[in-house]
């Protein structure tokens, strides 16, 4: 006897799903906006995320030893900034230092920009001495910065510069970017079971009548709301469906000018682009938001209507 | 059996449409309402059906006090009872079969059993060929049918009908109640709500009369 239930339980899933698929289908133009609305709710905050993840193991991949460039007062003789090399040396966590007299640093940094003549036309030489201080690869951004401030209170110490900087700052972008992709994910998710909700909520009240047969012959609430539920179920697949036609047509557009881009800084790196089982859990994310969406509408609307 | 003991309901704002009105109805037994329009005849059935509650007073069906049924055992309540209405209340959109069909799909019989008992039923109210047939392409009498086949295809214990010959000929009429004698033949508590005193006198049933919500 329990296995007719269930078998009958199994055929009106069957019976819901199948009828509520065709009832979608019923009104493509209006499903077809949901599922366009739905795709991009879905599409947007995916593709941020994968483009975020994506430049998040480039920075990763980057590799570079801490090291920070000193600059003392104008005007500190050599002997004076050997004197000084000498102490930092003993400093915890300096794997070497390389000390740069005024006319050195003028030099190196003549070899560096590629302007030498113009430098040596100068009257007198801008450049300070310098001292570049090769750090413990191990050492935090913290502690570099921490040795900055140290380094800073030397009397004859102008300024203090850490040279990878600029990795970290990114490294704290991406970190922002990556929750703000985050809260836009939460608030178009949100969107989209709200649109669910507002779309079952229509279907509901347009069965009015049949809502009032079924309960009249004995139809329970969670009877009635199940076909809304598959009606959820199909918007949200669908969404996701797109959601993940639209990210493949946009990873097919971008893909060569990204690999350009990357050939150009010779970087040797792969775009981590969207998979087929990726593919399918944007489809069941999808539906899933579409349930829930129908489950808010349905278990507020359906007992409201009575006979 | 049905019980009402001093029922009253009151509407806000209006008169009682019933006013303190006890009775039995037992087991098996097929009664007729009666009275004019307002008397209270449909209040009666519908607060049998739960779908109103009552003011005060107390109803019971099969020592069940109403009551206690809360919104969610209502559903359940009402799977037991078969109603037949005046305006059918059949959905338009799904087949005579489909129709008599929901009540077994919401009780979760199983498939075959169900379409087995649906076509009985068909049968039984003489519209089996026309079981692929939508609502509309029947005639109003035969629509009744299919709502008379709907409301005993889950072999319930109580039969009520609001009003059922209200839209059918004389000869359509008689043949309605006829089947509802058949029913309460078969063991069937039959509660007809009927405005036809000259119909329901032909059969040899009790008659309860009912005047602007009391019992007379």
């Amino acid at each position: 006897m329990r296995s007719l239930r269930l078998g009958s339980w199994i055929f009106h899933h069957r019976l819901s799903s199948a009828e509520s698929l065709s009832k979608v289908l019923s009104k493509p133009f209006a499903s077809i906006m949901i599922w366009f609305l739905i795709g991009i709710a879905l599409a947007f905050p995916i593709g941020g995320g994968l483009l975020f993840k994506n430049v998040a193991t480039l920075t990763n991949k980057v590799t570079y030893h801490p090291s920070l460039t000193v600059f003392l007062d104008e005007g500190v003789s050599e002997e004076k900034g050997r004197q000084i090399t000498e102490v930092i040396t003993k400093f915890d966590d300096i794997e070497d230092v390389e000390f740069l007299t005024a006319d050195a640093a003028l030099i190196e940094l003549g070899n560096e920009i590629g302007f030498q003549d113009l430098l040596f036309e100068l009257e007198t030489n801008p450049i300070p001495a310098t001292l570049f201080l090769t750090l413990d690869s191990h050492l935090s951004f913290k502690d570099t910065e921490e040795l900055r401030f140290k380094l800073l209170a030397i009397p004859e110490v102008f300024n203090v510069i850490v040279d990878h900087a600029w990795l970290e700052r990114l490294k704290a972008f991406l970190a922002i970017g990556y929750k703000i992709v985050l809260l836009i994910t939460i608030s178009l998710g949100l969107a989209s079971v709200f649109v669910i909700s507002n779309m079952v909520r229509m279907a509901i009240e347009s069965r009015r009548e049949e809502i009032v047969v079924i309960k009249l012959v004995g139809g329970s609430n969670a009877f009635i709301r199940r076909p809304f539920l598959y009606i959820g179920l199909w918007y949200g697949f669908g969404g996701g469906i797109l959601a993940s036609i639209q990210l493949a047509l946009a990873e097919f557009f971008l893909s060569s000018q990204i690999r350009f881009l990357f050939v150009s800084y010779e970087i040797d790196f792969v775009f981590a682009s969207l998979g087929a089982i990726e593919a399918v859990n944007i489809a069941i994310l999808g539906g899933l938001l579409g349930i829930i969406g129908a489950w808010g509408a349905a278990i507020r609307h359906v007992p409201l209507i009575e006979p | 059996m049905i019980k009402l003991e001093h029922v009253v309901k009151r509407y806000s704002g209006e008169r009682d449409a019933l006013k303190r009105v006890s009775l039995v109805i037992d087991k098996s037994e097929m009664v007729f309402v009666t009275g004019h329009s307002g008397a209270g005849k449909s209040t009666l059935l519908r607060l049998i059906m739960i779908l109103e509650r009552p003011t005060r007073g107390r109803i019971a069906v099969n020592d069940i006090d109403l009551k206690f049924i809360g919104s969610k055992e209502i559903a359940e309540y009402r799977r037991q009872i078969g109603m037949i209405f005046q305006d059918h209340r059949l959905l338009f959109d799904r087949s005579v079969l489909d129709n008599v069909l929901l009540p077994l799909t919401i009780l979760g019989t199983d498939r075959r059993e169900a379409h087995r008992r649906a076509r009985a039923a068909l049968d039984k109210v003489h519209l089996l060929r026309r079981e692929r047939a939508m609502p509309l392409e029947l005639s109003a009498g035969e629509q009744q049918r299919v709502g008379i086949a709907r409301a005993v295809v889950t072999r319930p214990s109580i039969l009520l009908a609001d009003e059922p010959t209200g839209n059918l000929d004389p000869d359509l009429s008689r043949e309605v109640m006829l089947l509802f004698d058949e029913f309460n033949r078969a063991g069937v508590t039959v509660v007809v709500v009927s405005h036809n005193l000259s119909l329901i006198s032909q059969l040899d049933h009790r008659i309860i009369f009912l005047k602007e919500g009391s019992l007379i």
